[in-house]
């Protein structure tokens, strides 16, 4: 995280000013380095997100957990009858979304449960933000917290990575501003009274006290298009799949806080 | 409480603005309006809070004595043309790029009698 010091014979005084100088390296260093959404916010908040007992998104990690255990129809197997627990797959949370190779596309977790309900469940897959989809990515990703968001990209995906870039720069809506301009050249100014963060993604599901629910990466994308003026993309298109893409690959090392609590 | 009483201050007329025009009254309301200007998102405001207040652009105290009238217009007609590279919206300049959905496609942010009201306003911020 930090850069390595070296430590010098130095005249009298230069200590001084070698410490000064390796705090003001320090301090540059970390406000190069990703972080996350949490670190944008009051102590309440923080506090919120890390009490077992308030955080309100926890809520759904209990109805995820029901159910992953539970079939979803008569003689359908439960996720929990082919995977085990949830922790199962814990290490491929923070992979997502990532390229398959048999589709030729991205996928996300979202679309991995929903292609499972389809094909292995033979139900019809739950839409995105209903309750039972937010419900398992919560679990799952809560399964995995604590893990480090993989900057990991297939080779067949990089270029859908430089398309998912391209969106983040690419200035959109009748406000004409793109991801960056707010969250990478203006993070941690305000905007009203509240401190822009640099748009990680490594806390979703969120709950999200703007809506006074929990909400998905997709519906955080939509959210911020509608804000620019920009017509949003569908949950699960292509561009916002590139999009995850690329700011899992940007906050690589960001340690997965689901459910995280956000304004 | 100390921010309610600044807000209603300001919602009557900012103090830079006492004596100033019906316009550049209706200006100061509309630029804070979040439904209609909403210049307290990136801006401090003179009279409001600064603690609800942004701090993308820079504060619009004095700005009046910086900027003439016709800097001012230009600025909030299109501001990426004056200054390449700022993120500030051109309010003044039909909406082309992508993704506008197609009800705003061609409109300006604000219309012409919101601009020139907001920009009768910040004439009247000269106090830095």
């Amino acid at each position: 995280m930090f850069p390595s010091v070296r430590v010098q014979r130095l005249p009298q005084g230069g200590l001084t000013l070698a410490l000064g100088l390796c705090l003001s390296l320090c301090l540059s260093c970390s406000a190069g380095a990703a972080q996350s959404g949490l670190a944008y916010l009051g102590e309440e908040l923080r506090a919120l997100q890390a009490d077992p007992f308030a955080n309100p998104g926890l809520l759904w990690v209990d109805r995820g957990t029901a159910l992953w255990q539970a079939a979803p129809a008569p003689g359908v197997p439960a996720c929990a009858s082919c995977h085990g627990a949830p922790e199962s797959l814990r290490a491929v949370i923070p992979t997502l979304p990532r390229w398959n190779p048999a589709t030729e596309r991205l996928e996300n977790l979202e679309g991995l449960i929903r292609q499972c309900q389809s094909a292995r469940q033979h139900q019809p897959p739950a839409p995105y933000e209903s309750e039972a989809l937010l419900a398992l990515t919560t679990r799952l990703a809560h399964g995995a917290r604590g893990l480090p968001l993989s900057g990991a990209v297939a080779q067949e995906a990089a270029p859908a990575l430089a398309r998912g870039e391209a969106f983040f720069r690419e200035r959109r809506g009748q406000l004409g501003l793109s991801c960056a301009d707010c969250h990478e050249r203006y993070a941690g100014a305000r905007l009203r009274g509240d401190r822009v963060s640099e748009g990680m993604i490594n806390g979703f599901p969120i709950y999200r006290l703007t809506w006074q629910t929990l909400g998905s990466r997709h519906r955080m994308f939509r959210w911020c298009n509608e804000a620019v003026r920009a017509e949003p993309y569908p949950f699960g298109a292509e561009p916002y799949l590139e999009l995850e893409l690329f700011l899992r690959h940007r906050g690589a090392g960001l340690p997965l806080e689901t459910p995280a609590v956000r304004r | 409480m100390a921010a309610a009483v600044i807000s209603s201050t300001a919602a009557a007329g900012a103090p830079d603005a006492q004596g100033a025009s019906p316009l550049a009254q209706q200006g100061a309301r509309w630029a804070a309006d979040p439904a209609v200007g909403d210049c307290g998102i990136c801006h401090h405001l003179p009279g409001h809070d600064p603690r609800d207040q942004g701090t993308v652009g820079p504060s619009l105290a004095g700005v009046g004595l910086r900027l003439d009238e016709d800097a001012l217009r230009a600025l909030l007609t299109d501001a990426r043309a004056l200054r390449p590279g700022t993120v500030m919206p051109a309010y003044g300049r039909p909406a082309t790029g992508p993704r506008v959905p197609p009800a705003l496609q061609g409109k300006p942010l604000l219309p012409a009698n919101v601009r020139d009201a907001i920009v009768a306003w910040l004439t009247t911020l000269r106090h830095g």
